[in-house]
């Protein structure tokens, strides 16, 4: 009787080798992901998945990491930090996964720092999460963390620069009133810092906001304080909202936004407000991207990125997504993702036959000069737990976002 | 159901008493709640505050801002943790949660503030509790919690909603509770009102069926039971009045029939003239059927009638006038007013409920009394005019005999002396007899005219001193020839009076003759004065006197007193009457009081303002 089971259960097995099981299957390496897949954020998770699951399709296809397949096991937690724990602690207590990986946002992944340090003993390490902020990267937690983008300090510090060269020196911020926003005001008032200037003014905004809500008390702040240049440092939904509201008053300050808002994502809800109203809400905004453009065909990332986007257009779980989403082609967000696959099956391939936790954190550690594609080398170290320093400046022209070459433009 | 007004109050009382109670409570749970949640508060911003600070002094030291604002980000989510910032040494807001911008009160509170608990108040935000924590004694930074009173206050509104809420439901139910209970207590209470109402308005076969065993039930008992007593006391009384009304009924009868039965006619009229009762007499002499009469005014009966009705709905005095009836009958009418005892004097005629007119049928009377007056005037005329011619020959034939015979005749001769002074003798008593049955005929003729009226009345302002002399003047002579002196008492400068001068002079020489006439020795004194608007004049002698049983007598026609076959007769008996009759025509009063064998004192008044007397006029007073 029980050996009839067992033997029906075997032949489950082979036939259905990521089934829901899967995790303590052998043959399968399980990444858990909790992120923004719902909600006015919803769009970053939703990428973020793609991009990675395109090149995890890819080497699955192709034999997998020592014949074992890459699978990510994904829950929503809606950009908010209680989710994000509770989903934190099944994945690795229920799901029991091999890695944290392609989590979303700043004042999730900071909340589930601690987590992490208790877990130690479990070695519990969170792989290339989609945020710029400081937290992970600093001790306490930064050992239990391994990034590829580069900061919002870093990003925030580079539109400092660039500003104060053309002139523009009144800076303003306007950003999400939480460890994210937090993280780009902190770049952005160093940076002043440093050539003797400090924050003109200030504005902030709750995590969540909606491209419906109204922004005019924030723009009001700004624009009474008469800066000459925005930094953003939020949500695309409330980022497109903010430049919408700046750009109904008549202001053409130039806004310099982050990587986390997803430049598509933003400057779609700006095009279809032009569709609708007529007015121009697209002009004299930058960017800053922590990965190259998806334009640039000389990288061969990005051109292994296209085609296997184009081959698997993967999707995240039906329960996942909201019903009326659409899905980008390309975005600066799944190419994102994609990279972090890449570099994550980089790491995995350095295990061996038998990957275990415990090894994860040395075999990290370990890697130097990686060649994924792009023009920079992938470096790690004890004390390197950021692989990539280089921030990536575009502009919207054209229908495109293309990289900035001359600041001039912008020249007061 | 109604309620009793006493209930109503009561629960009206009950109601407001319970209002304030339910207030108080509330608003003492309330601020209670709201100490209380402001010292949780106090004590959790507190805690919250120093538990930041002693958990960011590393990060802080490492400029981490971010990781600073991620810690204070978990805080925010702790019910009633409004804001929270923290300070760094150089006094910069490093990390906040405020959005849009930092309010301009923090700002300055943040450099004030460096310990302990402050209240601030946050433009268009509200009211919080700022509490501050020293990250390493200050030396770092300092920590700000916003604890948000708004909160306290939203809860202390919610709690005191829900417990006047949920004590409203009990005061409701409690209500319908009372309204039942308390209906219970009223409707008997009710009950007894209706019956005692029931009771006042004389329904004494009432019931009140309430059984309870309480005041009210003894209430209740106690009143049936008066109620009863009443009622036999109502009835008792009832039988002694059936039988007064049955007495009284049978005396009215009685005195009905003596009314209907009177030979007088009786006519009783109301104060507006209005006749009420008649007797069949009275019926019968105007010739009208009862109902023809009965609530008619009196004017139906004549212009005399009413005026004596409306004389004596003035006065209290009996009035009286005579009438003529139907079938050529006379009727003498006496009026009198009707009373009611207890009015006030002085509004003697408002007391006056109308006037009581008997009327008698005189027509017998009136007849003698005409045949009587007819009489004696043919008859007077018939004695007068042969009498004058009589005592004219006489004259004639005295003068003729004593000038043309006498001095012929020889008087020396005793015979003829004799029979001369015969003659002589004889012509004396001829005259003097003749000069008597004269007065006599004049006086009758004197008092037929006064009595019918035909007297011609010659009224003038005149003097009561110059009567008195002028009558005195003419009696003089007498006066001396019997010796007797006249006193009189005149008050000096009494008002004229409006009368007939010789009339009254005749009165006063009648008066005065009598006097002398029954007067042997004494005086006789004559006395004038003003009385009460009248001259009273009085005339005093010492004669015989009158007996008292001859004193109503004296003022009838030819009534003489003593015996008149013994007593030579020294007049005629008129003197009195006539007198009587024309004092009467002047609105006076004639009357003796005289006492046997010492005195008589005749009086007589004359009004002062009584111009109008007529002897015709229909009424006059007795
Ligand atoms: N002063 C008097 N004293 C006593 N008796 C008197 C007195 N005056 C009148 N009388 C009585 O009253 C009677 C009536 O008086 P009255 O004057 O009417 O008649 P008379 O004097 O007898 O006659 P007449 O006056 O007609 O000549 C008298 O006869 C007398 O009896
Ligand atoms: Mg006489």
């Amino acid at each position: 009787m029980s050996g009839s089971i067992l033997s029906i259960l075997l032949v489950l097995f082979i036939l259905f080798p990521s089934f829901s099981i899967a995790q303590q299957d052998d043959n399968v390496i399980v990444l858990g992901m909790s992120a923004a897949f719902k909600g006015p954020t919803g769009g970053l998770g939703i990428e973020l998945y793609r991009g990675a699951m395109a090149y995890f399709s890819y080497i699955n296809d192709n034999g997998g990491i020592n014949g074992r397949k890459i699978v990510i096991k994904a829950y929503d937690d809606g950009y908010n930090p209680i989710p994000t724990i509770k989903n934190t602690i099944k994945l690795i207590e229920e799901d029991k996964v091999f890695a944290l990986f392609n989590y979303v946002g700043t004042p999730t992944v900071t909340r589930i720092l601690p987590i992490l340090k208790s877990n130690s003993d479990k070695h519990i390490y969170l792989f290339f999460p989609f945020t710029g902020a400081m937290p992970h990267r600093t001790p306490p937690y930064d050992e239990f963390v391994f990034n590829l983008r580069a900061s919002y300090e870093q990003e925030t510090g580079g539109l400092v620069e660039n500003f104060i060269k053309i002139g523009r020196k009144k800076i303003g911020i306007f950003y999400q009133a939480d460890a994210y926003g937090r993280s780009g005001w902190n770049g952005v008032r160093k940076t002043l810092a440093k050539y003797g200037g400090k924050i003109v003014s200030e504005a902030t905004y709750k995590r969540g906001a909606k491209y419906s809500d109204s922004f005019t008390r924030q723009v009001q702040i700004l624009k009474n304080a008469g800066v000459d240049a925005i930094i953003s440092v939020g949500a695309y939904a409330a980022c497109a909202a903010f430049i919408r509201d700046v750009r109904n008053t008549g202001w053409d300050v130039p806004i310099a936004n982050v990587s986390f808002v997803g430049s598509e994502f933003m400057i779609n809800l700006l095009l279809e407000e032009e569709r609708k109203t007529g007015k121009s809400y697209t002009k004299n905004l930058i960017n800053a991207q922590v990965v190259p453009s998806y334009e640039d065909m000389r990288l061969p990332a990005v051109k292994l990125y296209r085609d296997l986007m184009d081959r698997y257009n993967p999707m995240p779980p039906s329960e996942l997504m909201e019903k009326d989403y659409k899905v980008l082609k390309y975005s600066f967000v799944s190419f994102e993702g994609f990279l972090n696959a890449k570099v994550m099956v980089e790491i995995l391939k350095k295990m061996g036959n038998e990957p275990k936790r415990e090894d994860i954190k040395k075999a990290v550690e370990s890697i130097r000069n990686i060649d994924i594609g792009i023009d920079e080398k992938i470096n790690f170290s004890h004390k390197k737990h950021q692989a990539l320093d280089k921030v990536y400046y575009t502009t919207f022209k054209e229908g495109k976002f293309i990289p900035i070459r001359d600041w001039s433009e912008w020249k007061k | 159901m109604r309620m009793s007004k006493l209930f109503q109050r009561t629960l009206l009382g009950i109601i407001l008493l319970f209002a304030i109670i339910f207030f108080t409570i509330s608003i003492f749970s309330g601020w209670h709640l709201y100490e209380n949640l402001k010292e949780e508060y106090k004590s959790k911003g507190t805690a919250i505050a120093s538990s930041i600070a002693s958990s960011s002094v590393e990060t802080i030291l490492n400029l981490d801002s971010a990781t600073v604002q991620a810690m204070i980000d978990q805080y925010l989510e702790i019910e009633g943790v409004s804001y929270v910032f923290v300070i760094d040494s150089s006094g910069e807001i490093i990390s906040h949660t405020f959005i849009p911008s930092i309010p301009p009160e923090i700002v300055e509170l943040s450099k004030v503030h460096k310990r302990g608990i402050r209240d601030i108040k946050i433009e268009g935000k509200g009211e919080f509790l700022d509490i501050v924590a020293p990250i390493t004694e200050g030396a770092i930074g300092f920590v700000h919690v916003g604890m948000s009173k708004n909160i306290i206050n939203e809860k202390m509104w919610a709690v005191i909603g829900r417990q006047l809420g949920l004590l409203l439901l009990i005061f409701l139910f409690s209500l319908v509770l009372a309204y039942f209970m308390v209906n219970r207590i009223s409707k008997p209470l009710n009950d007894l009102t209706e019956y005692a109402k029931k009771l006042l308005n004389h329904d004494f076969s009432a019931k009140v069926d309430i059984k309870s065993k309480d005041e009210i039930g003894l209430l209740a008992n106690t009143m049936q039971s008066m109620a009863n007593n009443i009622n036999e006391i109502f009835d008792r009384y009832e039988y002694a009045l059936k039988d007064a009304v049955v007495e009284l009924q049978d005396t009215l009868a009685y005195l009905t029939t003596i009314i209907d039965n009177m030979a007088d006619g009786l006519i009783v009229v109301d104060k507006e003239g209005v006749i009420n009762h008649i007797n069949p007499a009275a019926s019968d002499m105007f010739g009208l059927a009862e109902h023809e009469m009965i609530g008619k005014n009196i004017e139906i009966l004549g212009k005399k009638l009413v005026d004596l009705v409306n004389k004596s709905l003035k006065t209290e005095n009996i009035l009286s006038t005579e009438i003529a009836l139907t079938k050529n009958r006379f009727g003498k009418a006496v009026a009198k007013s009707i009373k009611k005892e207890y009015f006030s004097e002085d509004s003697e005629a408002k007391g006056i409920l109308g006037s009581v007119i008997l009327i008698r049928d005189i027509t017998q009377e009136k007849e003698i009394d005409k045949v009587k007056t007819e009489f004696i005037t043919i008859v007077s005329h018939e004695l007068r005019t042969p009498l004058t011619s009589i005592l004219g020959f006489v004259e004639m034939i005295e003068r003729k005999f004593r000038d043309t015979l006498i001095p012929k005749i020889d008087t020396s001769e005793a015979k003829i002396s004799k029979v001369l002074n015969k003659i002589n003798r004889d012509f004396d008593i001829i005259r003097s007899e003749g000069d008597r049955i004269t007065s006599l005929i004049n006086d009758i003729l004197d008092i037929s005219k006064l009595e019918s009226g035909a007297v011609k009345w010659n009224f003038e302002e005149i003097s009561i001193e110059e009567v008195i002399f002028d009558a005195y003047r003419a009696l003089s002579a007498l006066f001396e020839q019997r010796g007797i002196p006249f006193k009189h008492t005149i008050q000096s400068s009494l008002p004229k009076i409006y009368a007939d001068k010789e009339r009254l002079i005749q009165v006063m020489i009648n008066l005065l003759s009598n006097a002398l006439k029954f007067t042997e020795k004494g005086y006789i004194a004559c006395k004038a004065e003003l009385k009460n608007n009248e001259i009273l004049v009085s005339i005093e002698d010492t004669g015989t006197g009158i007996p008292a049983s001859d004193i109503n007598k004296i003022f009838e026609k030819f009534k003489q007193v003593g015996d008149i076959m013994r007593d030579k007769p020294k007049g005629t008996g008129l003197g009195l009457p006539i007198s009587k009759q024309i004092i009467e025509a002047h609105g006076g009063k004639i009357w003796v009081e005289s006492q046997v064998g010492k005195g008589s004192v005749f009086y007589f008044t004359i009004p002062l303002r009584n111009r109008e007397v007529n002897k015709n006029e229909s009424t006059d007073s007795r």
